[in-house]
């Protein structure tokens, strides 16, 4: 019998851990493409790195044959929990595995705390609630700005990453909802809580979540739209396993852009002639199966030519940002973005674009650090740079 | 909303795998629903499956069936194979005495088994995909 | 978890300096000896008994392999290789400590496809994905053959461990299909085998066609577990990719008919790969966990592998197929042909992962432990095997799962129960190995010989073999390897 701690949220996946998995290795790459998927083993190569590694480790630690030390600290968190091997493995607990492996990162947050700087994301919320430790922003100024009432059918919620972080996106984002007539507002926002989920440090996602619940609920609104891929899996998934429950829909903004485009309301009266390769965020792709939204509106950009990079949807290698990678292992972080954006070399766009912030931060970093000459924006910044219509129904 | 029980015989799981792909289907539960019949499948070599369907269930039974069963379906695995892949039609079938019908002169009753099932298993047939681990996955 | 006491290792060096050693020889990044490191290691899928290694090395090239041969010579350090632990024997689990060779990470090149001569030059690493895929793109005209194992699974450790793949009713053993290999003896010292044997320093890459004919050394390394020697290279067979290709499941009503379906189907001598499985099985694939055979229902599926250059071929090859399956039901065994990726597509497509390879075999990854009797085994007691070894998995409330092959045109066959269970349930793993060794002694007493055995498997057959071919075989093992560091323990060394 095997006694998991009954005070951790994740103590039902840490379960998965002893009744499945046997080391098959078909989470070292993906199915059927067998293209190298896992940034953390790649680099690392040792086989604590990979999934099924990390999965022995919670064997280890659960029955005590694994001594908790520092030593386990990297096969624990040098993993952006992009999801390749949930989706390269084809053994029951498949879908659960970066639940595992969060569910590994609480535990071993109790025991020897997060990575090095990791930590940090804790301490900065709890001044300024958001983990870039930045004067928090209530959006006062950004609702007076964008003449926005208090009370709206949508709450447009921006993310830690995209207010503080990618601006640029936030006010292109900010600007389509304009043209886009829909009646929206912005809330005081306190992180979603992602990357303290991702590195097991939980104290307060609860609390952090019922507060942004009761923003959103106070404004009257019924939608929430966000631009961030990480917010929008936090909101659809992450809530719900805390226990946080809510009553308004949950849209990425490229769902908005689709619906107007199928409504025949949206129209480009310019044209955006580059080459374009897209990006599959992880939490957006892998972790919310998302793939062809964001194509299909490219695809309707006139002037726009998108090409595909050799791993892509399901496949696509992870910008490296995710799971606390960014901040606890930033070289590395940087080093795999940089393996991605070799990769949209080969395809001979001159623009990477996704549709998330982080994966925003992190290929520009990667694309300065190396000095590759990509234009790396967002699909809301591509939309910004053309003229459109976007006609009252 | 359809459901279908879950199969645990070679023939059942067949059964199951081919009206499981119609169950979101409008028209196919428009058929279904209340339909409230019971089809005994005999193939050639293995053994009979009475499948009843039941207000919006489907289910399954490979003994002490029903005594009233509305319709008695008689055909071999190659004739279920070719119906299924185009390469013979029911009538043909039918004529042929590859496919052998009791309760024939239910028309009704044979006319909405075939929309149910040969209707369905033809579409399963033609389904170009075959890629098994792209489907029911959260990550796909 | 036993500790490295017997040997003695460190007390003639350090374990400090042996690390710092390990580091001059592969690179700080490719050495570790953290716990959280090497505890997955320790144990694989099977219940044989885990043992933590002392420390894991990822080669790149061969001669960090001499460095480290000499240097664990002198040391007397165990070296056990690992490429990604798939083997269903313990073979990687290294029962004496020592040093953990994984040349799965880096030591992973296709370095050679020789189109004119078909074959493969591969590293230790190379998975059967990897091959695949660089066939598919580069070489679509030529094919290796592929098991049931995952696509993450060894190409190397899979031929000297003489696996079996899915032309294996036409080729055989993949032991067989070795061309040649490059090796390190226990003094460092590269050993080139087969026609690559030419040349003082490196073979030319298109130098590796032939096994034969010079006296065959060949045989000190396959099936010896990587007890005499580190294998650094191994040129494998390719074959001429038909471009038609069809497989056929055959469902079998009684019990012990089975056997002679796959006998008689593979001395037609048109058949690719021949694998049988218990209808359970068929079951497990589609989720369902501890299937029961229905009454009615067949015992057995049996899937034949055709290919042919043109339609005429394949047409007269499934004419030979057909009359035989005609001719086995007139002796009154009931058998039914049907075409599978017809069949398949109606019962449920998860079915493919027997039909796809290299795929996952779904059935094989449902719980956390894994373990079989694989053997080779005498195709005229095949009868005798499935019924005594059906009712043993009965006596033990266990669904039975029977996978079986027939090798070379029928000239062997392969037999190998299999059973999958959670490792950390209590009593789960003492149960199935209650059965496993049942099975062990039934199947050995009727001739089979397991394959990538585990030591207390091997300890059993040591009682049956003849004396002499246990003194020959304990000659060769310590010349090969007088101070028993490769990967020792194994055949109860």
């Amino acid at each position: 019998m095997v006694e998991i701690d009954k005070s951790l949220m994740g103590k039902d996946v840490l379960q998965l851990a002893f009744d499945n998995c046997i080391r098959c290795s078909t989470c070292k790459y993906s199915y059927k493409g067998f293209e190298p998927s896992c940034p953390s083993g790649e680099k690392f190569l040792f086989e604590s790195y990979w999934a099924s590694g990390k999965i022995r480790i919670i064997r280890g630690v659960v029955t005590g044959e694994l001594e908790w030390s520092e030593d386990l600290k990297d096969a624990i968190f040098a993993c952006p929990t992009c999801g390749a091997c949930m989706d390269a493995c084809q053994a029951p607990h498949a879908d659960y595995i970066v639940d595992m492996i969060e569910a590994l990162r609480e535990l071993a947050v109790k025991h020897i705390g997060p990575a090095k700087n990791q930590e940090l994301l804790v301490s900065r919320c709890e001044e300024n609630y958001n983990p870039y430790g930045e004067p928090n922003s209530d959006n006062e100024e950004l609702k007076k700005q964008y003449d926005l009432p208090d009370k709206a059918d949508w709450v447009y919620y921006i993310g830690c990453t995209s207010n503080y972080r990618q601006q640029s996106l936030r006010d292109s984002t900010l600007r389509f909802l304009k043209k886009s007539g829909i009646n929206f507002t912005l809330i005081d926002e306190h992180c979603c809580t992602s990357p303290m989920i991702r590195t097991g440090q939980l104290s307060f996602v609860k609390d952090y979540m019922s507060y942004n619940i009761a923003q959103i609920k106070n404004t009257g609104a019924t939608k929430v739209i966000t631009s961030c891929a990480g917010c929008y899996r936090t909101f659809k998934k992450d809530f719900e396993k805390f226990g946080e429950e809510y009553d308004f829909e949950v849209f990425h903004s490229l769902e908005l852009v689709k619906q107007l485009l199928d409504d025949n309301r949206l129209k480009f009266k310019s044209e955006y002639n580059k080459t374009v390769t897209y990006h599959d965020p992880c939490h957006l792709g892998r972790h919310m199966g998302v793939y062809e939204l964001p194509r299909a509106i490219y695809k309707q950009i006139p002037g726009l030519k998108l090409v595909e990079m050799r791993r892509n949807r399901n496949f696509a290698w992870c910008c490296g940002a995710g799971g606390g990678v960014k901040i606890g292992y930033p070289e590395w972080s940087v080093e795999i973005s940089k393996e991605r954006l070799e990769e949209a070399k080969e395809t001979e766009a001159t623009v990477i674009s996704s549709v998330c912030p982080f994966c925003r931060t992190n290929l520009s970093d990667a694309n300065e650090h190396y000095n590759f000459d990509f234009e790396v924006l967002d699909l809301m910044e591509i939309l910004d740079q053309i003229e459109i219509n976007v006609l009252n129904r | 909303m359809i459901s279908i029980q879950k199969g645990e015989d070679l023939i059942t799981i067949t059964l199951q795998n081919i009206l499981s792909y119609r169950k979101d289907d409008e028209d196919f539960i428009n058929l279904v629903l209340n339909w409230n019949k019971t089809v005994l499948i005999e193939i050639d070599g293995f053994y009979p499956v009475e499948v009843i369907f039941d207000r919006n269930e489907i289910k399954f039974k490979t003994k002490d069936f029903d005594k009233k069963i509305n319709l008695k379906v008689k055909m071999g695995i190659y004739t279920f194979l070719d119906l299924a892949f185009g390469r013979l039609n029911p009538i043909k079938a039918f004529l042929k005495r590859k496919f052998k019908i009791k309760g024939l002169f239910k028309i009704g009753t044979v006319l909405k088994f075939m929309k149910i099932f040969l209707v369905t298993m033809k579409m399963v047939a033609s389904d170009p995909n075959n890629n098994y681990f792209e489907l029911n996955k959260e990550t796909r | 978890m036993t500790e490295t006491k017997e040997r003695n290792m460190y007390e003639k060096i350090s374990k400090e300096d042996v690390f710092k050693k390990l580091v001059e020889i592969f690179g700080e990044k490719y050495v570790t000896n953290k716990s959280g490191d090497l505890y997955p290691y320790s144990y694989d899928m099977t219940e044989c008994k885990p043992h933590m290694p002392d420390f894991i090395v990822i080669p790149e090239k061969t001669s960090q392999l001499i460095e480290l041969v000499k240097f664990c010579n002198s040391n007397l350090i165990p070296i056990v290789p690992y490429i990604s632990g798939n083997n269903v024997g313990g073979l990687t689990i290294p029962e004496n400590g020592g040093i953990l060779v994984d040349f799965g990470k880096k030591m992973n090149k296709i370095l050679h496809i020789d189109n004119i001569m078909m074959y493969a030059l591969l590293e230790p690493g190379v998975t059967f994905g990897q091959l695949k895929k660089h066939l598919d793109e580069n070489y679509p005209h030529l094919r290796y053959s592929y098991p049931y194992a995952p696509p993450y699974a060894g190409v190397v450790g899979n031929v000297i461990l003489s696996g079996m793949n899915n032309l294996s009713c036409k080729i055989g053993s993949m032991g067989d299909s070795i061309n040649g290999l490059e090796v390190i003896t226990a003094g460092g010292e590269i050993v080139r085998i087969g026609s690559c044997f030419y040349g003082k320093n490196e073979a030319s890459p298109d130098s590796w066609w032939s096994r034969y004919p010079m006296p065959d050394l060949m045989g000190l390394f396959i099936n010896w577990q990587g007890m005499t020697g580190l294998v650094t290279k191994c040129a494998v067979q390719l074959w001429p990719n038909l471009p038609i290709k069809q497989t056929y499941i055959a469902v079998v009503f009684r019990l012990t008919d089975v056997a002679s379906v796959m006998r008689e189907v593979g001395r037609t001598d048109v058949i690719d790969d021949i694998s049988a499985v218990s209808i359970e099985v068929v079951k497990m694939a589609v989720e369902i966990p501890e299937p029961k055979k229905f009454p009615g229902e067949p015992y057995f599926a049996v899937m034949f592998s055709i290919s042919a250059k043109t339609k005429n071929q394949f047409n007269a090859r499934m004419e030979i197929l057909s009359s035989e399956i005609e001719i086995l039901n007139k002796q009154g065994k009931k058998v039914i042909l049907i075409n599978a990726d017809e069949y398949v597509k109606l019962f449920n497509l998860r079915l493919r992962c027997y039909l796809d390879l290299p795929s996952v075999v779904l059935p094989l990854v449902e719980y956390s432990g894994l373990t079989w009797f694989g053997s080779y085994a005498p195709s005229h007691k095949l009868e005798e095997l499935i019924e005594k070894v059906y009712k043993l998995f009965n006596k033990h409330d266990i669904t039975p799962f029977i996978y079986m092959k027939m090798m070379k045109s029928s000239h062997y066959a392969i037999f190998r129960p299999i059973m999958r269970y959670n490792k950390f349930k209590e009593g789960e793993e003492e149960r199935y190995h209650k059965l496993l060794e049942e099975i062990t002694d039934v199947s050995v007493d009727l001739g089979c010989i397991p394959y990538k055995t585990p030591a207390w498997m091997t300890e059993k057959m040591r009682k049956k073999i003849n004396p002499g071919w246990i003194n020959l075989f304990e000659k060769i093992k310590k010349c090969m390897d007088p101070h028993s560091i490769f990967n020792p323990g194994r055949w109860n060394t």
